[in-house]
């Protein structure tokens, strides 16, 4: 990543669903949570942020 | 008085009334979209609501009910849009008192349905956009209290229909229903919460006036609608949480203490889908409604929602601008700028004054520009205001950048970490002249004459256009 103020980077984190390998978008403060489950918007399943099959942070 | 249904009749050539059938997964919202990219916006009463299972609900869904601002701006009694900001700054200046009335004079306890009998999924809820996490109460009015002084708060927060008797509940952290939440949580009690949908438009958007803490939105609600408004105790928390006799649904329930869950992913007014974030969730205890509730649901990011936040907005930024600068004579919030832009309208401000009252605009958290404009320039036209840009502003000259301010709420480029982020203020008004009644030091901008326009308009009056290449 370059240090410079001027290139752009993202700002969104995702998520994969281990259940049905759907992705979404989560907030970093949720990830940190290690006590609250994520919810696929998917399948409804409700999963611990280690158990994601992928996460794509930012 | 004055109700949903009497503002329904008021308005009933403005309203679409599909006769067919349409789901309350995403074809609704779908039926906003296209009305909004052809810049109609009339309310939409589906009588006809296909639920996810493919039945049909009994209870019709009523959104797009504040699309227009024409009409939006009628049902507050200002007759013209464009006079919004001034009329809506004075409005904490007009309320008046709630009325409290037995609850069998209230139509919204005509049916009520407490415990196991209270059953969130009869209600129509859309889901409006793809990848938004379900079913969603978009016009929910969420109403708590200060448990040091019992003064009650309330705000429309997006609530995610979980369960019978479940919903998630998204709280802004500097929201005042979220000091409420913490104060009971500090005490290790959950926090009552009461939640109406669907009343006078004018209700609604007195409800959302931007007030202190703590202080009571009732008052200003009854303000706006230009009477008393009628409440009733709530079922649950009796005279501790009042709502009003008159709404369509009332929710009410328990935001449990430290139970936060995710909640979202949901599309969001800025036009992108707000993030799965952690958030409180309410435990329902009972449901009351009229027997024939009308179920009111918002657009996320159409107009809309757009317009009657916008609107709320107007008149917070013109009572803080117009303190700084008395030349400020309007201000305008356009959709095209989701809640992150505002123009600022003034007519001979004297030098410096169009900078203060930037600096004062921008002090607004959901604010990321401001933009100052002449009187000649149309602010409710955002074409004359990037004329106005690209004619009138010295970038090195007329762009303030601002650091370190307040983060504006579900900014989709804000940086991934820091609290804070620079805002920019632009002026785009001209040098003033160099006495009063001389012509400023600009060259004249095209016109032809007003007898000229005159006589164009009556030349096309009535000529059918719509096969005119766009």
């Amino acid at each position: 990543m370059s240090d410079s103020p001027f290139e752009k980077t993202g700002n969104a984190t995702w998520a994969q669903c281990p259940g049905c390998g759907h992705w979404f978008h989560i907030s970093n403060a949720l990830m940190e949570m290690k006590n609250v489950d994520l919810i696929c918007p998917g399948c409804g399943k409700e999963f611990p942020p280690d158990d994601a099959a992928e996460v794509v942070r930012n | 008085m004055n109700d949903l249904r009497s503002y329904l009749n008021e308005i009933d050539n403005a309203i679409f009334r599909p006769d067919q059938p349409v789901s309350v997964v995403q074809e609704i919202t779908a039926l906003q979209h296209v009305m909004a990219a052809r810049n109609a916006n009339p309310a939409i009463l589906v009588r006809q609501p296909r639920l996810p299972d493919g039945g049909i609900s009994d209870m019709p869904v009523l959104t797009n009910l504040f699309a227009s601002r024409e009409l939006s701006a009628k049902a507050l009694g200002i007759d013209d849009h464009r006079q919004s900001a001034k009329a809506l700054s004075a409005l904490s200046s007009k309320a008046i008192p709630p009325t409290v009335v037995d609850a069998a004079d209230a139509p919204v306890r005509e049916i009520v349905e407490e415990g196991d009998a209270a059953n969130l999924l009869a209600l129509p809820a859309l889901r409006q956009h793809e990848g938004d996490a379900g079913h969603y109460v978009t016009c929910g009015h969420v109403v708590t209290y200060d448990p040091d002084t019992e003064i009650d708060n309330m705000g429309i927060q997006r609530l995610w229909v979980r369960g019978p008797r479940l919903m998630g509940c998204y709280m802004l952290e500097t929201s005042h229903n979220m000091v409420n939440l913490r104060k009971f949580w500090a005490r290790g009690e959950a926090c009552p919460v009461a939640i109406w949908v669907g009343h006078h438009p004018a209700v609604e958007m007195g409800a959302q006036s931007k007030l202190g803490y703590p202080e009571s939105h009732w008052g200003v609600a009854g303000g706006a609608l230009g009477e008393s408004l009628r409440l009733v105790p709530s079922v649950t928390h009796g005279e501790k949480i009042m709502v009003p006799a008159d709404a369509e649904i009332v929710i009410e329930g328990f935001l449990p203490v430290d139970r936060i869950e995710a909640e979202g992913p949901f599309a969001e007014f800025s036009g992108y889908q707000g993030p799965q974030i952690p958030n409180p969730v309410v435990e329902v205890t009972c449901v009351t409604r009229r027997s024939d509730a009308i179920y009111h649901d918002c657009g996320s990011g159409l107009p809309d929602h757009l317009v009657p936040d916008n609107m709320g907005m107007e008149g917070f930024i013109y009572s803080l601008a117009r303190q700084a600068s008395t030349s400020l004579i309007n201000v305008h919030v356009p959709v095209s700028g989701r809640r992150f832009h505002a123009y600022l309208q003034f007519k001979d401000p004297r030098p410096g004054e169009v900078r203060d009252a930037m600096m004062a605009a921008i002090s607004f958290r959901r604010l990321k520009a401001v933009f100052a404009f002449d009187e000649d320039v149309d602010i409710f036209d955002d074409r004359q205001a990037m004329w106005a840009l690209a004619t009138r502003v010295q970038w090195h000259r007329d762009v303030l950048k601002l650091d370190g301010l307040t983060l504006a709420p579900l900014d989709p480029s804000a940086p991934a970490t820091g609290r804070t982020i620079t805002k920019a203020a632009i002026d785009a008004t001209l040098p003033p002249a160099a006495r009063p009644g001389h012509p400023k030091p600009m060259a004249p901008r095209n016109r032809v004459s007003d007898e000229a326009m005159a006589a164009a308009e009556d030349l096309l009056s009535g000529v059918d256009m719509t096969d005119w290449p766009a």
